[in-house]
């Protein structure tokens, strides 16, 4: 059974809507909280509910409704269109689709679950509150600091990462298959930035170009989410710069080599 | 009871519990794959005396490996968990990290796990890195040619091992003809391997000997040599040689199947006789009668 909520119409100021979750969206659904502004409302003010379940779709331009699916724990939220900012923020479990472009922050603070987002991201992509865990996808780009303060988890960009993706990550995996912005990696200290594009700070180290055995696993992972991954990039060798010289040098930036 | 002329001995296969875990190994090519895999499996024949039974499955195409490369799935067996998680990490980090271009990757879900590459991961010295993709941590080990990559921890199933089938020949040509057949149709069986060489084995033992040191000794009562020497022998008198194969599996299922597949292959190979070894039932509890395998 699939719950469909449908917005009204565009809200005049931002709405913050943490009730809209798979696991808060149960009993009476229009009478759940909803915060206009400064204002306290309710959901059946904004939205048209129709039907049950922890199968949810949203419905409506919501790229004005913030937090959508933060928080969640399991269930599958479907946004059929743009959505605001830290969507999917503090996930926990569950799968949250985007089928337009995502806000700001998205992702931001998650522990789990899958975030998939089929247009473009804003900054702060799985940034903010350190992610631990779960995976991001996006199909298009995402903008700047990009998994900056990644602990753990993955982070793929079907486009191009804006800049300082993976600024001062602590560990965990950024894949942009269509190149990075300047300043990749600025004081990342373990982890993994993998790219097709990039021109490593003075303070990254080149090692070797090699085919990282690891790297197949994630690249087939994202092809089966429905990535653009090809195959040259599967079986390609990849250049490895090691760095960040100013930290622990434990992290890594991989390129992929010219055919 | 007879099939395509041989005698079906009416007797049981005593098998018993052991502990196995299945290894999928990939290499750039099938051959250091498979390279792989026969080191890793060598030396394995019997728990007596290599600590643990082991041999390789069946070969994999890339599309049924984790990183989508060629590869081999062996199965390795031990007598509790904890001997399946000390042997894998000496096989696994003598076998298989050494072996060029090669990754390893846990081939079978299951509650109770080893720890293997939370074990190899220190000949990294440091520089070893781990990665969580789905759940499943892996390790980045560097090495010389590159890095190698192996899961961290693999499922281990309370399994069957010791099913068995002995084959009889009028001479020795037929009677190891007649084994080749039965190891052959065997390995069409997933789940189960044959741990001795080529499959095979010519040297069945009795539990014990006259040598207090010694804990297995020829089965005398099986060698045609002795058959005018022992106070009892099982070998008829119009045969001159006898094989043995043992299957070890990951649950009795296969093991059963893989005994019948034999049996079947080994008489219409030209085995004059197929039976089964078994200790009257005191040792272990898996009971394989042949009677119930014969179509």
């Amino acid at each position: 059974m699939t719950l469909t909520l449908t917005l009204r119409e565009q809200p005049d100021v931002a709405l913050d809507a943490e009730a809209l979750t798979p696991d808060r969206l149960v009993g009476d659904i229009a009478a759940l909280p909803l915060w206009h502004g400064k204002e306290r409302t309710r959901v059946g003010e904004f939205f048209e509910v129709a039907g049950s379940g922890d199968d949810v779709r949203v419905e409506g331009d919501l790229s004005r409704v913030k937090y959508v699916g933060a928080g969640m724990t399991a269930g599958r939220l479907t946004v059929a269109g743009d959505v605001g900012a830290h969507a999917g923020a503090g996930m926990r479990g569950g799968e949250l689709h985007v089928e337009g472009d995502a806000g700001d922050h998205a992702g931001a603070g998650m522990r789990g679950g899958r975030l998939v987002v089929r247009g473009s991201a804003g900054r702060g992509l799985g940034a903010g509150e350190r992610m631990r865990g779960g995976e991001i996808v996006v199909h298009g780009d995402a903008g700047a600091q990009a998994g900056a303060g990644l602990r753990r988890g993955l982070i793929a960009v079907g486009g191009r990462a804006g800049d300082a993706v993976g600024l001062r990550m602590l560990a965990g995996t950024i894949v942009a298959l269509g190149g990075v912005g300047r300043h990749a990696g600025a004081g990342m200290r373990r982890g993994s930035i993998v790219t097709t594009a990039a021109e490593p700070l003075s303070t990254f180290t080149f090692s070797c170009v090699y085919r990282p055995s690891y790297l197949r696993l994630y690249l087939r992972r994202l092809q089966a989410l429905g990535l653009p991954v090809t195959d040259e990039q599967v079986d390609g060798r990849y250049a490895r710069w090691s760095g960040d010289g100013l930290e622990l040098r434990r992290g890594e930036i991989l390129i992929l080599e010219a055919a | 009871m007879k099939l395509h002329g041989a005698e079906i001995v009416d007797t049981f296969a005593e098998a018993f519990p052991m502990w196995g875990s299945r290894v999928v190994i990939t290499a750039a090519t099938p051959a250091w794959a498979l390279e792989a895999g026969r080191s890793m499996t060598g030396f394995a024949t019997s728990v007596i005396g290599c600590k643990c039974e082991a041999g390789i499955e069946r070969e994999l195409d890339p599309g049924e490996t984790p990183d989508g490369r060629p590869g081999v799935s062996a199965l390795l067996f031990a007598m509790d968990k904890e001997g399946v998680g000390k042997r894998l990490v000496e096989r696994v980090g003598q076998s298989v990290l050494t072996c060029p271009t090669t990754a390893c990757f846990n081939g079978i879900d299951a509650e109770d796990e080893v720890d293997v590459g939370g074990q190899l991961r220190f000949f990294g010295d440091g520089y070893q890195a781990s990665k969580v993709l789905d759940g499943r941590r892996y390790w980045r080990v560097p090495v010389m040619e590159g890095e190698f990559l192996v899961q961290e921890r693999f499922g281990a199933v309370e399994g069957v091992a010791g099913g068995n089938i002995i084959m009889f020949g009028r001479d020795a040509e037929s009677a190891v003809r007649a084994a080749e057949a039965a190891a052959d149709a065997m390995r069409a069986v997933e789940g189960v391997i044959l741990p001795f060489p080529g499959g095979i084995t010519r040297s069945g033992s009795k539990v014990g000997s006259r040598y207090s040191a010694v804990p297995a000794s020829t089965n005398d009562a099986l060698c045609p040599s002795l058959r005018g020497q022992v106070e009892r022998t099982e070998v008829p008198e119009d045969v001159e040689s006898v094989f043995e194969i043992v299957i070890d599996g990951l649950a009795l299922e296969p093991v059963r199947e893989a005994m019948r597949r034999g049996l079947v292959a080994a008489a219409e190979a030209g085995a004059s006789h197929v039976t089964a070894g078994n200790y009257g039932g005191n040792l272990g509890p898996f009971h394989i009668h042949l009677r119930e395998l014969v179509p």
